[in-house]
């Protein structure tokens, strides 16, 4: 009985729900940057960020990392700024700025007190412009970027799962490698060729700027034109990365990890790309499995079985393709408790393609979902990011930002028995026993 | 004709758009008149039982979160090292009315998180389920079922979590900066092992729940989409009846700092990157007059990238992905820590690099625009906290639990605004304590110890769980090197030394080898012949005059040596060690389990680095050998020769290699023995020609 009474309560809770609408104004300059503004004057601060449409995925095999590589090349200044001036130029201004490159983008921002809107605008445009890109710049950021794969990477424990995984579930596709990429590749890489990429990727047609916060709309589209529409425009940029072929059988391997004690039990799956429907119902799936301590795979394995210290899962979504990624680690760290763990895990995959999940269930995972949405426009910056996100990957619909929890709201449950079923089967994916490495 | 109209407003407006966006991008625009921050008071209000409540009401998001934090300030675990965190885990372990799979499922269905720590818990949810996930946190803080099966699990994964971070340099670097820092035994620097957590138990766990988690000093925060009445009501209903132990403001004596400098190195052979720390103990209060002068200090020297140690460190020399500072503060001493994650090969110039840039801090060597530009980023960075309605909350605890003026907040930037270099470099002189630091390295042994010692200061050995390691390195055959990595190193040491004077390989096939020597001492020359055949026969011989003044022969069993006429057998012991000559170039033969190797660090010798190794050779005598960091050659060797009943120490140095054949030879050999210098020169050394078993007769 008082059952019955919660689940009503939650069904009225659900149809007042409201997200708030983020407002925007939209448009492209000749040059073929779009923009994007955003007005919100609740607090004195402005982000500026400008998304360029180039990743890891646009870099030829044997010059991988260069997305990444522009990441840190970019802030080395430009014909008005000088070395070492861009960073200090933003402290100087009570700013804040960084960025971070994926398979499929690269991301930079600086978030201003408002009264320092322009000087924003003015760096990324320099930037845009015409950056510095020189041997002294190249060589300096060559050893920075070593040193944040060793931080990042070598370093880390667990460090290289994903650089294992990618490289086994892509072989075709350049998902094969991870946005770091390859130290030699860097180190072979001549001025010219760091030159061609910025030329072709780092253009106005290839980006957008999204600019959200404390502004006055139509002060800021005049400043957006002085700064921005001088930039020429750039080539067309034509895309075609190769398919993958389906994987019919599953391929099991082992990787080691010199930085870990404690080994891992892995699973990955191929999965469509982040604008498909199935993309999101896999997300689903993963929440069922293992979000919040209720999660099927942590109650069981953690809590009630207690073999695992930690279980997860989650679908590794990108532009061409995802990765679904379930994994376990034993509790007590023993390697010979893999094989349990990969079957229990194994059975909870069964299990969403055999049944339907629970109509409690539903109702936890999208609330849950709600629950984390609710806070991924606290910010200006996540604003921003979230505006670019959309125009960037959404086909151009910079509104998806407005429509992200309609379509979780259109997933049914009978959609998430439907991936598990063509997506997340065994003969289709990589598993990987992730191992402490043997003292040699 | 409207139309014309129309189209020629339209190109106006154009036309004056396009004229006004002109920019001069030849120089960084002027900002803004800076805006008005405006500080808002939360809702404070006290229960009986201790607890101060305090809301910030913001409708911007449907959502609302509420944290309890019990100023409990740290504790001293002792032996129990690990019980505070494993009770704050088993808070979350059900209560006596929902036993954990139904609270869980509880949280969960509403999208929520509640989280219990040892310090109170937090509750994050949608406004329409707010009210019920924050009974659920209450019910945990109130009536924990502490069960016991839950206990032996949270021990079995706080064991295997420890074992995790067993490997990582910057798990042991977080340990064992604290431990040195502070000490082990306290508060502070104590760490949880997996014994301490293996001997703790669920009354353990009941008792530091009850000496622990109480309304006492108690601060509850409700941010977001709630008024106050409604908050004010809903903590009254979780906590008004509440009651637990009155906790005592705990007190700290003070922790000295070293009297000098040091290094501390923590050897993790698998470590990619260095961890290094130079660190202090400060008190630092809040309420104190150094405080803000710390922070503008703190923000020049490294509170980010365009600070000195990232400039440094990162944009000048490419050491590491990142260099920072962090100057403590609060009630309790602080410490005061530069850090970076550096490459191994370049740990010892990055030390020399950040000690400079806490120099130039203690100097003065700072900048206007340093200062304008640490100013400036507090100003901003006031205005951007603003985004987030937590920290209108986190001033006014701060206020309270550190006993702030009322007004801290809104003349902080004012107090900030007025300080000048002078102000800086004098709050840097008095706390970064230069000539009483720690610097302390995490990392592989083997590539960065060799390069400190150049540094000048004493360097200490620990282990990853702060204890001194004994001077003495542990002896092992090199055979065993895997599991030793200062064997490793002697073992590297030797190979690149076979390596430099021509390759394993080639060295061992000298088979035999014969030379002119000469050797001059107290300014009269002596000259003879060296023969050697492997594996250790040798016959030499120095005449003076024409006359035998030395002579020395050894035929793999038996030998004598003369000297200006007195002819004497080997005896026993001498030819055992004659005998630990396995060839010519014995270093091929250190590899092998008859040989005992140790590395013992680097040391100067004649101005030189070199790489010292211990040998223990099979008849047991001992040796230690100087390597060249440089070259790789050998170039002393130092033993302890028994003459007449008495120790004399010997040392003998190797210089002028030159090559004969495929291989290089030291061609001057001194020895120095009893205050006495005997200089070798060789000549005419002939390789594998000439030598016969008859020759050592």
């Amino acid at each position: 009985m008082l059952k019955q009474k919660l689940v009503l309560f939650l069904m009225f809770g659900a149809t007042i729900a409201n997200a708030q609408k983020v407002a925007f104004t939209e448009y492209d300059l000749k040059n073929g940057l779009h923009v994007v503004l955003h007005q919100d004057k609740t607090a004195p601060v402005v982000a500026v960020s400008v998304m360029y449409h180039v990743g890891s995925k646009d870099e030829q095999t044997n010059r991988t990392g260069f997305a990444h590589f522009f990441e840190h090349l970019l802030f080395e200044g430009s014909d008005n700024i000088k070395r070492g001036e861009f960073m200090k130029i933003v402290s100087a201004n009570g700013g804040q700025n960084n960025a971070n490159t994926t398979q499929d983008r690269t991301f930079y921002y600086e978030v201003f007190p408002s009264n320092s809107l322009e000087t924003g605008m003015w760096l990324e445009s320099e930037r845009m412009m015409h950056p510095v890109i020189n041997e002294i710049g190249v060589k300096t950021q060559n050893e920075v970027v070593k040193e944040e794969k060793r931080l990042r990477v070598d370093n880390q424990p667990y460090g290289n799962f994903l650089a294992e995984i990618m490289k086994r579930l892509f072989v075709k596709h350049p998902y094969h490698w991870v946005t770091i990429g390859s130290m030699a590749d860097l180190d072979s890489a001549k001025l010219d060729e760091f030159i061609a990429f910025n030329k072709k990727y780092y253009v106005p047609n290839n980006a957008v700027l999204v600019i959200a916060g404390d502004i006055d709309i139509e002060k800021t589209k005049k400043l957006v034109d002085g700064y921005f529409a001088p930039i020429p425009t750039g080539g067309a940029i034509t895309r075609n990365p190769a398919r993958e072929d389906p994987i019919t059988t599953e391929i099991v391997d082992t990787a080691y990890d010199n930085n870990i004690s404690i080994p891992a039990i892995m699973s990955a799956y191929r999965t469509p790309g982040i604008t498909s429907k199935e993309s999101l119902a896999l997300q689903l799936a993963s929440d069922v499995l293992s979000t919040g301590q209720s999660s099927r795979m942590y109650k069981k394995m953690v809590d009630d079985k207690k073999n695992a210290l930690q279980v997860g899962s989650f679908n590794y979504s990108l532009e061409d393709y995802g990765a679904y990624i379930i994994y376990a680690l034993p509790n007590g760290g023993d390697s010979t408790a893999l094989q349990v763990l990969l079957k229990d895990m194994d059975d909870e995959i069964v299990k969403l393609q055999t049944e339907l999940i629970s109509e409690t269930e539903f109702t936890k995972i999208r609330n849950q979902y709600e629950n984390n949405s609710v806070g991924a426009n606290a910010k200006m910056l996540g604003v921003a990011e979230n505006l670019a996100d959309g125009y960037t990957f959404y086909n151009k619909n910079t509104n998806h930002i407005n429509q992200d929890l309609d379509e979780i709201r259109t997933i049914t449950r009978q959609d998430i028995q439907n991936v598990a079923k063509k997506y997340l089967n065994r003969n289709q994916r990589v598993t990987l026993y992730y191992l402490p490495k043997k003292n040699k | 004709m409207n139309k014309i109209l129309y189209t020629f407003l339209f190109t106006a407006v154009t036309f004056a758009a396009s004229a006004q966006v002109t920019v001069d991008r030849s120089k960084q625009p002027k900002a803004g008149p800076a805006p008005v921050i405006e500080f808002k008071n939360p809702e404070i209000f006290t229960l009986p039982n201790g607890m101060t409540i305090l809301v910030v009401e913001n409708h911007k998001l449907p959502r609302v979160s509420a944290t309890l934090n019990i100023d409990m300030g740290p504790v001293k675990e002792g032996e129990k090292s690990g019980i505070m965190q494993l009770m704050g885990q088993m808070m979350g372990e059900g209560t006596k009315s929902m036993p954990k799979a139904k609270f869980d499922e509880s949280i969960d269905l509403l999208g929520a998180d509640v989280n219990l720590n040892s310090t109170g818990g937090y509750t994050g949810a949608l406004t329409r389920y707010f009210s019920q996930a924050f009974m659920l946190m209450a019910d945990a803080l109130k009536n924990p079922a502490f069960p016991q099966e839950s206990f032996e699990k949270l021990q079995k994964q706080t064991i295997t979590g420890l074992k995790s971070g067993e490997k990582s340099a910057s798990t042991i670097s977080g340990r064992v900066v604290n431990a040195l820092g502070y000490g082990k035994h306290t508060a502070m620097g104590e760490f949880v092992t997996e014994e301490s957590v293996k001997a703790l138990t669920l009354n353990d766990v009941k008792q530091a729940y009850k000496d622990h988690i109480t309304p006492s000093r108690s601060y509850l925060t409700f941010i977001g989409d709630i008024t106050p009445g409604k908050a004010k009501e809903l903590a009254t209903n979780a906590f008004g009846s509440w009651t637990g132990k009155k906790l005592p403001v705990p007190e700290f004596a003070n922790v000295d700092n070293v009297p000098a400098t040091e290094i501390d190195f923590i050897d993790v052979p698998t470590a990619v990157q260095g961890e290094l720390s130079v660190t202090n103990l400060i008190n630092n209060p809040m309420s104190g007059k150094d405080y803000h002068a710390l922070l503008i200090a703190n923000q020049i020297l490294g509170g980010g990238a365009e600070a000195k140690l990232f400039m440094n460190l990162r944009e000048k020399h490419g050491f590491t992905y990142g260099s920072y500072a962090n100057t403590g503060n609060g009630r309790f001493q602080a410490m005061f820590k530069t850090s970076a994650q550096v490459r191994s090969e370049k740990a010892d110039s990055a030390v020399v690099e950040m000690l400079s840039e806490i120099d130039n801090m203690r100097n003065g060597k700072i900048t206007e625009e340093e200062l304008a530009s640490a100013k400036a980023k507090y100003n901003g960075s006031f205005a951007l906290k603003m985004e987030d309605p937590a920290n209108t909350a986190t001033y006014a605890s701060n206020i309270l639990i550190n006993g702030l003026e009322k007004d801290f907040y809104r003349t902080f930037l004012q107090k900030i605004n007025a300080l000048t270099i002078a102000d800086v470099q004098r709050v840097a002189k008095k706390y970064y304590t230069r000539d009483n630091a720690r610097i302390v390295i995490v990392g592989n042994g083997a590539k960065i110890l060799p390069n400190l010692s150049r540094l000048g200061f004493p360097i200490k050995l620990y282990d990853k769980y702060a204890e001194p390691i004994a001077n003495k390195p542990k002896e092992t055959a090199v055979g065993e090197s895997d599991k030793n990595s200062e064997a490793v190193t002697a073992f590297s040491i030797i190979n690149d030394y076979l390596k430099a004077i021509g390759g394993k390989d080639e060295a061992k096939k000298l088979v035999s080898q014969k030379a002119n020597i000469s050797l001059s001492v107290q300014g009269i020359t002596l000259e003879g012949t060296q023969i050697k055949m492997a594996p250790n026969k040798e016959h030499t011989i120095l005449k003076m005059g024409g006359n035998v003044a030395m002579e020395k022969v050894f035929d793999g069993a038996k030998g004598h040596q003369s000297q200006m006429g007195k002819s004497a057998e080997m005896d026993t012991a001498e030819v055992k060690e004659a005998m630990d000559e396995k060839g010519i170039i014995p270093q091929v033969y250190y590899i092998t389990n008859d040989y005992k190797t140790s590395y013992l660090g680097v040391e100067k010798v004649n101005d030189q680095n070199a790489y010292k190794i211990k040998i223990t050779k099979p008849s047991g005598k001992v040796s230690t050998e100087y390597y060249s960091t440089k070259t790789a050659l050998l170039i002393r060797e130092e033993s302890t020769e028994t003459a007449g009943g008495e120790e004399t120490a010997v040392i003998v140095d190797y210089s002028d290699y030159q090559k004969v054949g495929t291989l290089l030879f030291p061609l001057t050999i001194t020895q120095s023995a009893g205050g006495q210098d005997l200089v070798f020169k060789f000549s005419d050394v002939k390789i594998n020609e000439g030598v016969t078993d008859a020759d050592f007769k």
